[in-house]
This record gives structure tokens, C-alpha cells and sequence, in this order.
């Protein structure tokens, strides 16, 4: 600018604006031509991606999943991006750079345009050469002529873009050949996703068909709680199976060469577990947590990793909850107060017992539990406990407790599993309060009939105060008769009211229901009859009058009979009740004695707490004998002369002394106390016994005729028994004789040769120690040891058959003594985690076994069988006692029935039939022995039915008319104490229990054996 | 009484001699065990003071002697202490040279102090009365009795008390049996209630019978026997003191030679008619070893009426002559037919035809009270006895049972009308089916009476009671229902007389000494201390009801 001329200026001005018109126009060029390009090179680009990837998805199927496909598919992605980016941007920028080659492409586009743009282009330059300069005015000129030219074109009109729109066309049909082929194509499909997926080692591994390693060894390492101890496994498949929770290493070779090694967890095999690979062996570990599969997975060094295509399993195998029983002496026990249960319980788990619990809920309160014993990891325990239900200090009426027995398992991986037995029940309920509410009930009933009673025999008296004629006077008594009436019905429907509320609720007694059902019947039908007669006197005058007072008279017959048939049973009811608690005290009382014995000999500080709560119970319970005796006295509802009541108020005081006594622990002064507490309640209870005997005999003397009838039979019955016993004695005897006579010369050394392996056996047993006295291993160990003892002494009798029956016992309960020694060493295996040392108890049971074993063939092989002892005379003897046997059974079956029907509603006999039946079986024993010519048990069996008929007997003089049995003994479970069974029978038993039972089912088997024989 | 009293000195003088001059093996003397023999002999004739002055001269002599402590052992025992009688009998019984009757006397000391342990006492000039806490009610009459019986006694007999009378009011007659030389069976076969021996009153309660029973004339019946025991040194025969006793017994309230009693009348009756009386030799040792309540009862109507007899010949000092002849040793039977100024086959001609002059009647059904002992239960609760009590089976196996049944019902819910309805059926159903019976023979009468009482018709029950008062002398509601009636009636002197013979029948009835109670109140001269008494019980024991 510096060189030019100011005069030139305007003319440069204008020169300069037609270049830069110019060259505008080139630039507009430019743009659209490479904008075109790169449309183009973008389309078609697309499309070939497309294509592109649809074949690699073809040739990515075909291969399978590798980790290079990703790369290879941004590869070609990336070339084919690039490869556009140059033809369509980079090249037609470089080709159209600057404004001479925009303007031959310009010119190439508008050759009319050709030849002056590009001198234009080139006039608008520098002249290298000055002197080869132009006229700038031409020039300007010239410029503006071009400029001129280019007026009417435009860079969009001189390069459209339909090339552009082609090449989009190809992108988008090479788009859509793609996606149609990943949707509809499913092996292109997959080929796509395999092109951009990273895959695991289980995926890119090659598979192979054929075992990866060789020579598994397996071992198991079991989790602590369980006990177990670890376990080797060699030459195993790969499969592991162990408790959850359990530590498995595993070791192997693997057959191919291999630089890395892993475990392939699960179906694609998402988890791995590292193996260590050392000179040619694997080794890995895991825990078994779950179930599941895993693979072997080798990687070489060089080429692709390789898995097994067969799996091996995983198998965590779920520890068991416990199993757990409970026994009681029965689902549903009903108490007047609480008295301590006997429980049984048994409980078994796979690895070992923790704690067994009694669990208990009193009425709705929250439940509470009482450890019975620790099972300290042993497979399984039982036992038997007493259980002191507690008496809840609730609102009156029924306590409800539920029981059962719930074992832990010591399941430290997932938690202690806990089993429960099914529930029991124990009902505390007082009777008396039940028998208050009935009794009640009558009583409002009777106070209704005393009151109709009372209106019609009052009715004449009545009418003659009256006054009047004659016959205003017959008249106001047949008013006073329909009144009188319609007030009985009115208690009549009240009376069906209370039936039909007992149907539904069942709250009478049995003979309170069939009383007033008759009642009620009776009632109803002398109500009808006078109703009738009601009516015709109101009709006919004095024609109907006779009748009506016939019915009325009927009327007050009924009504008078039915005051007194409901007297009686209110009163019977009041003395039984007064009689029976009277009974809880004297029994309650026996307890105390024995508990405050059992204190003085142990000064046991529980022992004093249950004394001190038993005397505040019989406290309580004199009160209430107190309180129902002021009100039987107060209510005149028993006659005055079977109201000989005992002083309440000295025994209430005494029993206040005894309470003072305990508190202060002055023992001695206790026991004086207790024994004059003891002297007045029996006084007390005879009293009360005496009330309801006198008023049972002059109240019921039909139901006591009735008893006194089945007594007879009863003694009847036992008579016969008892003679025919001594004929079966008799005959026993002469068997024995014989017995012994064929014996002889050998009994002597064989009662020598037997006493001593008694005695070593003795020996045996009194090396054992046995630990608890109730654990079950001491239970049998005594029993053995009494089995010992009684052998010895039936051999000193001579009598084989009894001492070899014992010498059987013996050895079942050794038997049984060796399986609770098994099971004790196998729970201190599960403590310890190793092999205990061997228990020299077991030996020792072994050893006493082997010697009972002995004992009893010595004996069996030395004495003959029953029929060989006999003559045939004596057998014939034999069936004839065993026909008389079923005569008497016969008899005493029939009478059961009698019993069931007569005595089935009476208080306190309820259980004579059942009592009956009990003998009567053992009399089938006793004939079934008698056919098998064997003498001595059917005179057992017989002499034992006897007993049974006497002892029912004695019980129904005891019971006759009088309260049921209630104390404070501890309930036990039935005939888990008593041995009420045959001994034949009882042989059979433990016969059978010697049998095997198979491994899984030898506890229950076992159980069920001692439950019975018990 | 002078000669003894000078020979037991003279004895017991000779002991010192030889005691001084040591005991002999064993620790006796021949003579302090003659001294012992004397004391003894004092005792059993109850001359207690001279055998308290012989016994402590004993005492100083050989006081360790078993002999010794027997008799101070003794002693103690007749004169009450039977602690202190046990511990004597006990060192005794238990010396090694032990008498031989030391045992049996301990324990007959036992069981007297057994039976009354927790007894109370009340004392009078004349009587010392001891009684169970439940019994407090018998003590006042006991005592008053006593005192009214010994001023009978001293104007009848000239009877004085050596001691204070001891009365022991037992339990029931198991007690009686125990205290005694009876057996429990001989009790209850010859319904023995009562006994004079070993110079106390042993007599049972009459709580222990079902409808109590005369007890304050059985108590002084034993008073009689210790009077005269007294008086002839025991030398009376069991018949002359039955006589005696029996014909004096109701001496506290009446003058003597009243009518005998009905069921002595109805047995004397059909003795003389058939001819069986017993004999004064099978009254022999004691009338209560008598076969039967029945024959005690028959031996007793003979005896009374034999001094009855002897009272009629010669009054009060024929009865005394008698008494005095005896005590002198001369034979029984001699000295009351001396002392009626006869010979014994006179007197006994007479006797009968004394007997016989009385037209003794019998009666159906009568009862003989004394055989209704309660059962132990019924004593032992302390109940008060109830007419059910003493119902027969034969009446409670009966149709008219049920109406009392129903009548009591009635009665007890306050429907006395009905009540009364219930009863008279039962009544025409006695006498159309239970004849013979005789508790059905009064139940219904005494229960009708009390139902007409609560009625408002004194009229009606003294009505229904009719016989029954006369026929039943022994039963206490017929008294007490007829007081009550009299009361009612607005006779207060009469009714004072019933209601006491039904107290002395049965005290243990509240109602009977409401009933007196506002008997005396209504009696201008009735003393104030006895108003008071009966107000006392009638709220006592009606407390206990």
C-alpha cells in the first residue's frame, strides 16, 4: 500500500472489490464440492461397513468366539472410516486447494467460464516479473468483466449434490441389509454379537471330549461341629459330595501340558477357583458351599485354552434338622393341680445333638424352656425326666400348658437347626371349680322345683284363708292349679334350656344329664295330662274337677319326687367333692412327709424350695376345703347328719405352724408339726369319707347294690381263680419236681459251674462304670445287674426256666448297654475330631454279654421241654385247667361288659370294665401257657389275674360312691414303669429285640422294644 | 371311820422300826409293803385323809420303794393328779420288782390324763367339774347339779364329801371305756354312758348321743353310788347301790319316789308279765356287764323299785337305817329288810307286790335311749346332735322318710306350711306303715311341733307333741318345743320347767336357752345370774351354728 499512488486509489479500490468477488466465488466452489465429496465417500463408506461386518459375522460364526473379533471388527471399522475420510474429504481438499485449481475445476464444471476465471485468477496475483505487469485498469477491468460473467452462477448450482444422494442410497441399503440379517438371520445374528463380545475362559476355551487330568485325589475336610474327621478320597472322578460348609482340596495331574490351570465354576463356568500348577501337578481348593458343576481348564503355552466338555458335580449336602419325639402320659393331660409329669423324649440328628430343651407355654404367656440335657454332639439321646408343671398364678380356672421337647443341631455353617416333638398338653384344672359351677346349676333347679313344690302344697291353706262359698273356693283353686302350672312350665322350658345347652357344651356329669333328662320327661307328661284336665275343668265346672285334681296330685308327686332325686345328687355331689379334696390333702401331706424326709437326709436346697411351695399349696388347699365346707354348711345342701365337719380352723392354724416352721428351718420341730398336720387331715379325710359313705349307702342304696353285686361276681370270679391257681400251682410243682428229678446228679454241678460264671459276670458288671444314674447306659447296666442277682438266686432255687429267662434279660440289656456305649464314643469322636481311645467299658459289656449269653444256653441246653416234664396224665390235667381258664375267662370277659353297662356312669367306677379286661387277658395267657403244657407261667399268669380281681375289688369298696383318685404322685407315662406284661410275653419281646434291625432304623426299633417291655 | 383312822397309824407305825433298819433285798420291807396293802385299802374305801396321813409317813420311810410309788401313784390317780399319778405309776411299773397291778394301774392313769388334756376346769364348793373346750356349756349345770344333789344327799342320807366331787365330762363313750375298767364293746353293748368309780364322776358328754340323753340325772345317779360307796365303806352290792342311785338320781330337782321312767316301765311291765326278772345276783359286779342295754335297763327298774319299796315302808330313815346296816357289815339283803322291819322273803314278797300295785304299763315302740350313741364322726365334728341322728334304718328305708325328707326340705327354705303339709302326710304314713318303730313314733310329732310353733300355733304343736312328752321323757325337742309353745302362750313358769328338763337332755341347742332365756326375763323371781347364763349360750352357741 505504501507504493501506491494516491490519484490510483479509487481505480485500486474498485480493482479490489471484483477480486474479491472472485474469488468468493471460488471459495463458494470449493466448499460445495468438498461437501459433495464427503457425502459421497460418508455413503458409501456405510455401506461397505455393512457388508463388511455382515461378512465377518459369517466368518465369525463360522470360527466360533475368540477375543480377537472385537479387534478384527474395529479394525475394519477403522480402515473403512479412514479410507472414507481420505477419498471423501482429504484428497478433493488437497485437489481443490487454492483459487487457480478451484478455478480450472470451476471452468472444468462451466467452460464458458473456463478461460477468463482462471486469467482472472492468475491476473489477480503478484506478477513475478514487474516488467511482465499489466495495466492495472485492464486488469481491474478484465476482473470486472469476469465478475460480471460470474453474476449469474452460483457455487449450489454450479456443483449439486445428487451424487451424494446415491451414495446415501447404497449406505442405507447396506444398513439395512445388516440389520434385516441380525434380526431375521440368527446365525448372523450371533456372528454380530460374537464380533463384539469379549468372551471368558470357559468360552474361549476349546473344548475337549476327553479327561483333563488323571489320578484325582480328594480330600475332604469336614467342617468342626460336625465331629468328622477328614476323609481321603483316591482315584475319585472329581465329584465332590460333603456336608455344606465342608473344605475340599483336590489334587491331580493334568494330561496335557499346560502353563495355567483353573476350575470352571457353574454351566459357563462363571466362577473360577485358581489351581496351582507345580512339577506336573494340579492343586486347587474350595469349599463346598452349594450344589454345582465344575470343569478343568488348561491353558498351553502356546495355542488356545482347552476345558472339558463333562462336567464334574458339586454336591453340599444339607445337614438334617434334628428328629425329635416326645412321650407323655398323655396329649392331653388333665390335672386338679399340678403334679410332676413324667416325659419321655428321644432325639437323633446326622452330626451330633446340641441342647435338648423342654419348651413350655403356660396359657398365652411366652414361652419358656428347660435344658434336659446337652447332647454334646451325639447322634442321639433319650431319656426320661419329671417335670414339675408350674401352677400359674393366672385368673382361676384352667391352665392351660403346652409342652414338647425341642433339640438343637450344632450346625455351625448355617445356623443350629432346631426340631420340635409334637406338643402335648397338661390341663390344670381344679375339678371342685367345675363341680361348683354344676353343682350350682342344680341348685338354682332344685330352688325352682322347692318353690312349685311349695306353691301347691301350700294351695290349701291358701284357699281356706280365702274365704268365700264353695264354690268360689273350687274356683280360685283351679285358678291357683293353672297358675301353679304355668310356672312349672316355665321352669320346665328352662329346664330344656339347660339340656340343650349341655348338648353343646357337654357341662353336666353323665348321671346329672340322664337325671334331668328324666326330670324333664316326667315333667313334661304329668304337665300335659294336668293341662288337659285344666282345660275340661274350666269347661265342664265340677265334672272336671276330679280329674284335674287327680293330675294335680300326680303333679305334686312328680314334683316331690324330683326335689328329692335332686337333693341327693347335689348332696352326694357336695361330699364327693369335700371327700376328694380331703383325699388331695392327705395325699398332699404324704408328699410333704416324703419330701421333708428326702430334705433331711440332702438338706437339697431345691428340694426345700418344692417343699416350702407344696406346703403353701396344701395351705391354699385347706383354705378351700375350709371355705366349701362353711358354704355346704351355710346352703343346708347336705343333711345335717352327714354334715360332721372337721375343725378347719385348727388344721388351717396347724397348717400356718408348719409354714412358720419351714421359713425358720427347725427341722425337727417341722417334722412334729407335719406329723400332727398329718394326724388331723386323716382324721379329717375319714370324716369327710364317712359323710359320703353313710349318705351314699341311705341316699344310693340301688347303685350300691349294683356295686356290691359286681363285687360279689368280681369275688366270685377271683375265688375260681385262685382255686384253679392252686391246681396249676400243684402241677407246677410236680413239672418241677420232675424236672428236678431229671436233673439230678447233674444240677448240683451244673448250679456250681453257673454260680461262678454269675459270679465272674457280677464282676464284669461291677467294673462298668456307667456314669448318670439315669443315663441310659446306667439304666441297662442295672438292669443287668439285677438280672445277675435274681439268677442267682433263682439258681439257688433251682429254678432254670426263671434263671435263664433272666440270664436272657441280662443279655438284652447288655446288648442294648454296648449300643449306648457305641453311641457315646461316637459323639466324643465329634467333640474331639479324632479316634477316641477304645473304651475299656465296652470291653467290659462285651465280656459280661458273652457271659450271660453262656449262662442262658448252659441252661437252655440242660433242661428239657415242657411236655417231656409231664405225664400224660399231667398234660391231660393240663388241658383240663386250661379249659377251666377259659370258662373263667369267659365269665370274666362277660362280666367286663356287665361292669361297662351298670358301672360305666358311676362315679369312680369307670374303670372297672377296663380293669377286667386286664385280668381277663392274663387268664388267655394263663391257658395258652397250660396248652403248651407249661405249668409255671399259667400259674403266674393265673395267680396274677387274681391279684387283679382282688385289687379291683378292694378299689370299688374304697371308691364305692366315693370321689375319683387325685394326688400329687408324678404322673407317669403309661407302663413305662410298671412290668405289667407277661413274662412270656415279655420274653418274646426281648427275643425279638435281639434281631437286627437295619443300620438306619436300629434307634427306633430299639425304642420301640423298650417302650414295650418297660 | 375313828377305829380305821387309829389302826392305819398303829400300822404305819410299825414300819419305822424296820425301816431304820434298812430295806430288805429289793428295797421293801415286808412291813411298809403291809403299809402300802392298808394305804390301798384306805383308798379303795375312799377315806382319802386318812390314806393322804398313812401315805406320807410311807413316803418317809421307803420312798423309793415300788410299793411307794404305787400307792402315792394311786393316790394322785383318785384324787385327780394324774400327771403326777403317771409319773409315780410309771417308776413303779418300771422298778424291777414292780407289783404286779402297777402296770395296769399306769395305764389306766394314761389314759386318764389322755382324755382330759386339754380339758377345763370349774370348781364349786362341792364339785370340781372338768370338760372339754366344746362342752364348756355342761360345766354350770354340772356344777350346779352337783351342788343341789350333795344338799339332797346330806338331807336324805346325811351324806358329806370327804373331797370336792370330781366330774369328768368325756368325749364319747371310747374315752369313757378307756378312763374305766370297761371294755369299749361292754360300753356300747350296755350303753353304759356314765360310771362312779375311783372316787370321780366319769360321765360322757351328752354331745356323744344322738339326741343327748339325761345327763344330769345320770350325773347324779354317780353321785348317789359315791355317796353311798362312801357311806358303807363300798360295801353295798351292785343292786342296793343301783337301787339307791337310780331311786334318788332325780333328787336335785324332785322330791323323791316319782313315777319310774317310761322305757323302765315298759321293760318292768313285760318282765313281770312273763315272769324274767333279773336276778340281784347277775347284777353282780356291775349292771353294765349286763348282756344288754335292755337288761341293764330291766335290773335298774327292779333295784329302784325295791328301795322305792323300802322309802314306802319307812321313808328317808329306812334308807339310811339301811345304809348304816350295811356299812357295819351286815348282809345286804338283811339290812334293808331289817330296816324296813321285815325279813328278806317278806321284803321280797312285798317288793313284788309293790311292783305289780303299780299297773305298769307298756309301751309300742318305745325307745331305749341310752343305745343311741353317735358315730365317731358325727362326736368328732363336734356337731350338735339333730333328731335325724338318731333315726332308725328301718324309718329311712320307709315311705314316710321321704316326706320328713321333703318337710325338712320345706322347712329349711322357710315353707313351713308346706313344710307342715310334708309332715302330716308323713305321720298318716307312720301310722298306716312303720309301726313298731320307734323313732317313728316321735320324728314326726316333734317336727310337726316345731313347724306349728313357726306357724304361730303354740296350740297345734303342744298338740302334736300330745304323748310324745310322756312317752319320750328322754328326748330334749319334745321339752324345748313344749317350753317354746308355753312361752308362746304366755306361760313362763311352765316353760322354764320344760326348757330346763330339755337342758337337761341336751344343753348344746341355742334354742333352748333363747327360749329360757326369755322365759327367765319374763320371770319376776328368776335370779339375774341365770337370765344371764342363758343369754350367754343362747348367743354362744347360736353363734356356732
Amino acid at each position: 500500500m505504501q507504493r501506491l499512488e494516491p490519484f490510483l486509489l479509487d481505480t485500486i479500490g474498485a480493482g479490489m472489490r471484483e477480486r474479491e468477488q472472485i474469488h468468493s466465488f471460488l471459495a463458494g466452489v470449493r466448499r460445495r464440492l468438498l461437501l459433495r465429496s464427503g457425502l459421497e465417500a460418508a455413503g458409501y463408506g456405510v455401506a461397505a461397513l455393512g457388508v463388511g461386518l455382515l461378512a465377518l459375522a459369517l466368518a465369525a460364526t463360522a470360527v466360533g468366539p475368540a477375543s480377537f473379533w472385537p479387534a478384527v471388527t474395529g479394525s475394519f471399522t477403522a480402515v473403512l472410516a479412514l479410507a472414507a475420510l481420505a477419498v471423501g474429504v482429504l484428497i478433493p481438499a488437497r485437489a481443490l486447494r487454492g483459487d487457480r485449481a478451484a478455478a480450472r475445476r470451476t471452468g472444468a464444471l462451466a467452460p464458458v467460464l473456463a478461460s477468463d476465471l482462471l486469467s482472472a485468477v492468475e491476473l489477480a496475483e503478484e506478477p513475478a516479473d514487474p516488467r511482465a505487469a499489466t495495466s492495472p485498469m485492464l486488469v481491474q477491468a478484465f476482473h470486472r468483466q469476469v465478475a460480471l460473467a460470474l453474476g449469474p452462477v452460483t457455487p449450489h448450482g454450479l456443483v449439486p449434490l445428487r451424487p451424494a444422494t446415491r451414495a446415501f442410497a447404497a449406505a442405507g441399503a447396506g444398513a439395512t441389509i445388516l440389520l434385516v440379517a441380525a434380526w431375521a438371520w440368527p446365525l448372523a445374528a450371533r456372528g454380530l454379537r460374537t464380533l463384539v463380545h469379549h468372551p471368558s475362559r470357559f468360552e474361549g476355551a476349546a473344548v475337549s471330549t476327553a479327561p483333563l487330568v488323571g489320578d484325582v485325589r480328594v480330600v475332604y475336610t469336614y467342617p468342626p461341629y460336625t465331629g468328622l474327621p477328614p476323609r481321603t478320597v483316591d482315584g475319585s472322578t472329581g465329584d465332590l459330595a460333603a456336608v455344606k460348609g465342608t473344605r475340599v482340596h483336590i489334587e491331580t495331574h493334568p494330561l496335557r501340558q499346560a502353563r495355567q490351570a483353573a476350575l470352571l465354576l457353574g454351566e459357563t463356568g462363571g466362577r473360577e477357583i485358581a489351581a496351582a500348577l507345580d512339577r506336573g501337578r494340579l492343586t486347587a481348593d474350595l469349599v463346598l458351599e452349594e450344589d454345582g458343576i465344575y470343569r478343568f481348564w488348561l491353558a498351553p503355552s502356546f495355542g488356545r485354552a482347552i476345558r472339558e466338555e463333562r462336567s464334574h458335580r458339586l454336591t453340599a449336602e444339607a445337614d438334617a434338622p434334628p428328629r425329635v419325639d416326645i412321650q407323655g402320659p398323655a396329649d392331653r393331660l388333665e390335672l386338679a393341680t399340678p403334679r410332676p409329669i413324667e416325659i419321655g423324649y428321644s432325639a437323633s440328628d446326622d452330626f451330633g445333638l446340641g441342647a435338648v430343651d423342654l419348651v413350655y407355654r403356660i396359657g398365652d404367656r411366652p414361652e419358656q424352656r428347660l435344658t434336659l440335657r446337652d447332647g454334646a454332639g451325639a447322634p442321639s439321646v433319650q431319656g426320661r425326666t419329671l417335670w414339675d408343671p408350674p401352677a400359674a398364678a393366672g385368673p382361676p380356672g384352667a391352665d392351660r400348658i403346652a409342652y414338647r421337647i425341642e433339640a438343637r443341631d450344632r450346625d455351625a455353617i448355617s445356623g443350629p437347626k432346631v426340631a420340635s416333638s409334637r406338643t402335648l398338653y397338661v390341663i390344670i384344672q381344679n375339678p371342685h371349680d367345675g363341680s361348683d359351677d354344676r353343682i350350682e346349676r342344680q341348685h338354682d333347679l332344685l330352688e325352682r322345683l322347692i318353690s312349685d313344690l311349695g306353691d301347691r302344697l301350700e294351695m290349701d291353706a291358701k284357699i281356706e284363708t280365702g274365704g268365700g262359698t264353695p264354690a268360689e273356693a273350687a274356683q280360685r283353686r283351679v285358678a291357683a292349679i293353672g297358675a301353679a302350672h304355668a310356672a312349672e312350665e316355665a321352669h320346665l322350658a328352662l329346664l330344656g334350656r339347660l339340656l340343650d345347652e349341655d348338648r353343646r357344651e357337654s357341662n353336666l356329669g353323665k348321671t346329672l344329664r340322664a337325671a334331668l333328662a328324666g326330670i324333664a320327661d316326667r315333667l313334661e307328661h304329668a304337665l300335659r295330662d294336668e293341662a288337659a284336665a285344666l282345660v275340661a275343668a274350666r269347661r265342664k265346672g265340677t265334672a272336671g274337677r276330679a280329674k284335674l285334681e287327680a293330675a294335680a296330685a300326680r303333679q305334686v308327686a312328680e314334683l316331690e319326687a324330683d326335689v328329692l332325686r335332686l337333693d341327693d345328687l347335689i348332696g352326694r355331689e357336695r361330699l364327693e367333692d369335700l371327700a376328694s379334696l380331703g383325699k388331695e390333702l392327705t395325699d398332699a401331706h404324704a408328699r410333704l412327709q416324703d419330701l421333708l424326709s428326702r430334705y433331711q437326709k440332702t438338706h437339697d436346697e431345691g428340694l426345700r424350695r418344692q417343699l416350702a411351695r407344696e406346703a403353701r399349696e396344701l395351705r391354699a388347699r385347706i383354705a378351700e376345703l375350709a371355705q366349701k365346707i362353711a358354704a355346704v354348711q351355710a346352703r343346708n345342701e347336705v343333711p345335717e347328719e352327714w354334715r360332721n365337719m372337721p375343725d378347719m380352723k385348727r388344721i388351717q392354724d396347724q397348717a400356718r405352724k408348719l409354714d412358720d416352721l419351714l421359713e425358720r428351718g427347725n427341722e425337727a420341730d417341722l417334722q412334729k408339726a407335719l406329723s400332727e398336720l398329718g394326724d388331723q387331715l386323716s382324721s379329717m379325710r375319714r370324716m369327710l369319707d364317712q359323710n359320703l359313705d353313710g349318705f351314699g349307702a341311705e341316699r344310693f342304696p340301688q347303685e350300691n347294690r349294683v356295686v356290691a353285686d359286681l363285687m360279689k361276681k368280681i369275688g366270685d370270679l377271683e375265688g375260681d381263680e385262685r382255686s384253679l391257681q392252686k391246681e396249676t400251682q400243684a402241677l407246677s410243682e410236680k413239672q418241677e419236681a420232675e424236672l428236678q428229678r431229671r436233673m439230678k446228679g447233674k444240677l448240683d454241678e451244673l448250679i456250681r459251674r453257673e454260680g461262678e460264671k454269675i459270679d465272674r459276670l457280677k464282676q464284669r458288671l461291677a467294673g462298668v462304670p456307667s456314669g448318670s444314674p439315669e443315663s441310659a447306659l446306667a439304666e441297662e447296666v442295672d438292669r443287668a445287674r439285677e438280672s445277675t442277682t435274681q439268677m442267682r438266686r433263682l439258681l439257688a432255687e433251682r429254678d432254670l426256666a426263671e434263671a435263664k429267662s433272666e440270664a436272657e434279660r441280662a443279655e438284652s440289656s447288655l446288648e442294648r448297654a454296648g449300643e449306648h456305649l457305641d453311641e457315646l464314643a461316637a459323639a466324643r469322636r465329634a467333640r474331639r475330631g479324632s479316634e477316641p481311645e477304645r473304651d475299656k467299658r465296652a470291653e467290659s459289656v462285651g465280656e459280661a454279654r458273652a457271659l450271660a449269653q453262656e449262662i442262658a444256653d448252659d441252661l437252655a441246653k440242660m433242661m428239657p421241654k415242657g411236655a417231656e416234664t409231664m405225664t400224660p396224665e399231667q398234660r391231660e390235667a393240663a388241658r383240663g385247667q386250661a379249659e377251666k381258664q377259659s370258662a373263667i375267662g369267659k365269665r370274666t370277659d362277660e362280666l367286663a361288659e356287665e361292669a361297662a353297662r351298670r358301672l360305666g356312669n358311676m362315679p369312680g367306677m369307670e374303670k372297672a370294665a377296663s380293669d377286667l379286661k386286664g385280668a381277663s387277658t392274663r387268664m388267655h395267657e394263663a391257658g395258652e401257657s397250660l396248652k403248651r403244657d407249661e405249668s409255671k407261667p399259667a400259674a403266674t399268669a393265673e395267680r396274677d389275674a387274681a391279684d387283679r380281681l382282688a385289687k379291683l375289688r378292694d378299689g370299688m369298696q374304697e371308691r364305692s360312691m366315693g370321689g375319683s383318685e387325685r394326688h400329687r404322685d408324678p404322673v407317669r407315662i403309661p407302663g413305662a414303669d410298671e412290668s405289667r406284661a407277661p413274662r412270656a410275653w415279655r420274653q418274646e419281646l426281648l427275643d425279638a429285640m435281639k434281631e437286627k434291625a437295619p443300620e438306619r432304623y436300629r434307634d427306633e426299633v430299639r425304642r420301640y422294644y423298650e417302650e414295650l417291655v418297660k | 371311820m375313828k377305829r380305821l383312822g387309829l389302826f392305819c397309824l398303829l400300822a404305819l407305825a410299825t414300819v419305822r422300826p424296820s425301816s431304820a433298819a434298812g430295806p430288805a433285798p429289793g428295797g421293801v420291807t415286808p412291813d411298809a409293803r403291809a403299809a402300802a396293802r392298808e394305804i390301798e385299802m384306805l383308798l379303795d374305801t375312799w377315806r382319802f385323809k386318812e390314806a393322804a396321813t398313812a401315805l406320807a409317813v410311807l413316803k418317809q420311810a421307803a420312798p423309793e420303794a415300788p410299793e411307794t410309788k404305787l400307792v402315792d401313784g394311786y393316790h394322785r390317780f383318785l384324787t385327780g393328779d394324774y400327771e403326777g399319778a403317771v409319773r409315780s405309776l410309771d417308776a413303779a411299773a418300771a422298778a424291777p420288782n414292780a407289783p404286779p397291778d402297777a402296770r395296769g394301774m399306769d395305764d389306766l392313769a394314761k389314759a386318764a390324763r389322755d382324755a382330759v388334756h386339754d380339758f377345763g376346769e370349774e370348781r364349786s364348793p362341792h364339785a370340781i367339774v372338768r370338760y372339754a373346750p366344746e362342752d364348756a356349756v355342761l360345766a354350770p349345770y354340772a356344777r350346779d347339779t352337783v351342788e343341789a344333789a350333795a344338799a339332797a344327799l346330806r338331807d336324805d342320807l346325811g351324806f358329806q364329801p370327804p373331797l370336792p366331787i370330781r366330774v369328768e365330762l368325756y368325749r364319747s363313750p371310747a374315752d369313757l371305756a378307756a378312763v374305766s375298767s370297761l371294755s369299749v364293746a361292754e360300753v356300747s353293748r350296755t350303753g353304759t354312758i356314765a360310771l362312779c368309780k375311783w372316787a370321780r364322776l366319769m360321765v360322757t358328754t351328752p354331745r356323744a348321743l344322738a339326741y343327748g340323753y339325761p345327763w344330769l340325772d345320770s350325773m347324779n345317779h354317780e353321785l348317789v353310788h359315791y355317796a353311798v360307796s362312801t357311806l358303807t365303806g363300798d360295801r353295798a352290792p351292785v343292786w342296793l347301790q343301783e337301787g339307791l342311785a337310780k331311786f334318788l338320781e332325780r333328787r336335785w330337782r324332785e322330791p323323791a319316789g316319782g313315777r319310774i321312767a317310761p322305757p323302765m316301765e315298759h321293760l318292768l311291765a313285760k318282765a313281770l308279765r312273763s315272769g324274767h326278772l333279773i336276778s340281784f345276783e347277775a347284777m353282780h359286779p356291775s349292771m353294765a356287764k349286763l348282756p344288754s342295754a335292755e337288761d341293764a335297763t330291766l335290773a335298774f327298774a327292779e333295784v329302784e323299785n325295791a328301795v322305792a319299796y323300802l322309802h314306802a315302808k319307812g321313808g328317808m330313815a329306812a334308807l339310811r337305817d339301811a345304809i348304816a346296816r350295811v356299812a357295819s357289815g351286815e348282809d345286804a339283803r338283811q339290812a334293808v329288810a331289817a330296816a324296813a322291819g321285815q325279813t328278806w322273803p317278806q321284803f321280797e314278797r312285798g317288793w313284788r307286790a309293790f311292783m305289780i300295785a303299780q299297773r305298769y304299763k307298756t309301751f309300742p315302740a318305745i325307745d331305749i335311749a341310752t343305745t343311741h350313741i353317735r358315730k365317731a364322726n358325727a362326736i368328732a365334728s363336734g356337731r350338735k346332735p339333730a333328731e335325724e341322728d338318731a333315726l332308725t334304718s328301718t324309718l329311712k328305708g320307709s315311705a314316710p322318710f321321704r316326706y320328713l325328707r321333703l318337710g325338712n326340705i320345706m322347712l329349711a327354705h322357710e315353707r313351713p306350711r308346706a313344710a307342715a303339709a310334708e309332715y302330716e302326710k308323713g305321720a298318716k304314713a307312720v301310722a298306716g306303715g312303720v309301726r313298731g318303730d320307734p323313732s317313728a313314733g316321735w320324728i314326726f310329732p316333734v317336727k310337726l311341733g316345731r313347724t306349728y310353733l313357726a306357724l304361730g300355733e303354740p296350740d297345734r304343736a303342744l298338740k302334736a307333741l300330745g304323748a310324745v312328752q310322756t312317752i319320750y321323757p328322754d328326748l330334749p325337742w319334745p321339752h324345748l318345743i313344749a317350753g317354746q309353745a308355753h312361752l308362746a302362750l304366755g306361760d313362763a313358769a311352765g316353760a322354764v320347767d320344760l326348757l330346763r328338763a330339755s337342758i337337761a337332755e341336751n344343753p348344746f341347742d341355742p334354742r333352748v336357752h333363747c327360749a329360757l332365756a326369755q322365759a327367765y326375763s319374763r320371770v319376776p323371781s328368776a335370779p339375774a345370774g341365770l337370765l344371764a347364763r342363758e343369754q350367754r349360750f343362747c348367743k354362744e352357741l347360736g353363734a356356732g351354728d
